[in-house]
């Protein structure tokens, strides 16, 4: 998946699952802040030092008798606007530094388990239905209600402390420990980090999905505690359809790669609902008995989608890389069980032998995009 | 007034957090001891005293977040 899918998702799925609840959590622990703050402070009445700031610094700069010159007075907006952010400032860096690090380490095993392509197929094919069985339970489906993602007690102690700390790294640290109580659509991106096969690709999976979360954030989660609550207890089919959605997107693509007949885009050929793309004729060329090919790669399809060639002859495919990145630099024909690493900028040549006649598809490594090579 | 323990059925959780926020709001609760909400039960129990809030207090509280809750016999 592109890392622009995974920042829409996150825009979205994440903004509206994530911000309602622990943007919740976090109003929650600055509110106690101030109130700690407020309630020390002497006179009574006195506007509290707010944000960053931790308990005993503020108890410090309000010790009775010492009123600061603007006592009484209420400060601008750009200050409360600037003391509000900050801890949300903080507390997304705090979440983008644990979820990245965890995006590496997913990727890094994803990687260090070398897999064939038919193993990573049917991987996919399995993280797909599991992905869907969890968008199934969280919309509440018969028979799927008991299957319920519910992070160790220990773990939520953990964030449980955090939310209740009164230091001014707080909002941070909290951050930091939302890693440890994933919502649905942030196991789903995980998985993909796992799927995206390097360390760098799943922290980056995961640094663009808390980015995207981070607008949605900063509005919703944070206006009010009570702000999101008309609408937060219908979080769960929302959480559920989008889910559900990235699961059966997931699994399409283990589909595509094991040229299932199931996979979208071949059910809709053979429902008759779609025609493949036109075979290109003019992509082939032969010289001195050999004959290449070419397609380009760019970051989200291949380009002619359908191309014809000659069987019976040696043939070679050149693939031109056109700013290629994301899961498309994976080059996978899966029945011919090549997987090729393309490059950004370039082209990769691929001996595909002497070829019979019928068709040959290629893909992305997580079959997200595909094309086909037509034999006659 | 003994402090006694508390079930509420509560619905409308779709994650981790959701049993996190339900807990952080209800210890700011005066009178609540200790509370303790599952995902995959959808309960909250809580330990209350009932010098301070009653039952209808907490369901209170929980239905404030956005969720519906019933107290359990």
């Amino acid at each position: 998946m592109n890392l622009a899918t995974v920042l829409v998702t996150g825009l979205f799925a994440g903004g509206v699952s994530c911000a309602a609840v622990q943007g919740g959590l976090l109003t929650g622990l600055i509110t106690r802040q101030r109130a700690a703050a407020a309630g020390s402070a002497r006179p009574p009445g006195r506007v509290p030092v707010r944000g960053r700031h931790s308990a005993r610094v503020q108890r410090a700069r309000s010790r009775p008798g010492t009123r600061s010159p603007q006592a009484g007075r209420e400060p601008d907006w750009r200050t409360r606007l600037g003391d509000d952010l900050a801890p949300v400032g903080g507390f997304l860096a705090g979440k983008l530094v644990s979820h990245v690090l965890l995006g590496a380490l997913l990727g890094a095993a994803g990687s260090a388990v070398e897999l064939s392509v038919d193993a990573r197929t049917w991987l996919q094919i399995g993280a797909g239905l599991l992905i869907v069985l969890f968008g199934l339970a969280q919309l509440g489906v018969p028979g799927f209600r008991r299957v319920v993602i519910e992070p160790p007690a220990s773990w939520t102690r953990i964030v449980r402390r955090r939310a209740r700390s009164q230091t001014a790294l707080a909002p941070a640290l909290l951050g930091l420990a939302t890693v440890l109580i994933p919502c649905g659509v942030t196991l789903s991106v995980e998985a993909l980090a796992l799927a995206s096969g390097s360390a760098l690709a799943g922290a980056a999976t995961m640094g663009v999905f808390v980015l995207g979360t981070g607008p949605l954030f900063a509005v919703l989660g944070y206006a009010a505690r009570r702000a999101a609550t008309a609408w937060r207890s219908r979080l769960a089919v929302v959480t559920g359809l989008v889910v559900l959605a990235m699961g059966l997107y997931t699994l399409n693509g283990g589909l595509q790669l094991a040229g299932s007949p199931l996979a979208a885009n071949r059910l809709a050929e053979t429902l008759g609902l779609s025609q493949p793309p036109a075979a290109d004729m003019a992509a082939a060329s032969t010289a001195e008995g050999r004959q290449t090919v070419e397609i380009t790669a760019h970051a989200d399809s291949y380009s002619p989608g359908n191309v014809q060639v000659q069987a019976g002859v040696p043939t070679t495919l050149i693939v031109h890389s056109d700013d290629v990145q994301g899961c498309i630099q994976s080059f996978v024909i899966p029945d011919r069980d090549v997987e090729e690493i393309l490059p950004t900028q370039g082209d990769t040549a691929i001996d595909l032998g002497v070829l019979e006649p019928g068709q040959l598809r290629y893909a992305c490594g997580m079959g997200m995009y595909t094309g086909l090579i037509t034999v006659v | 007034m003994p402090v006694t323990t508390h079930t509420f059925r509560v619905e409308g959780m779709h994650c981790g957090s959701c049993s996190l926020l339900i807990d952080d709001a209800l210890e700011d609760l005066p009178g609540v001891r200790s509370t303790r909400t599952t995902l995959r039960q959808g309960r909250t129990t809580v330990e209350l005293d009932l010098s301070q809030n009653r039952p209808q207090d907490v369901v209170r509280v929980i239905e404030d977040l956005g969720y519906r809750a019933a107290p359990l016999p």
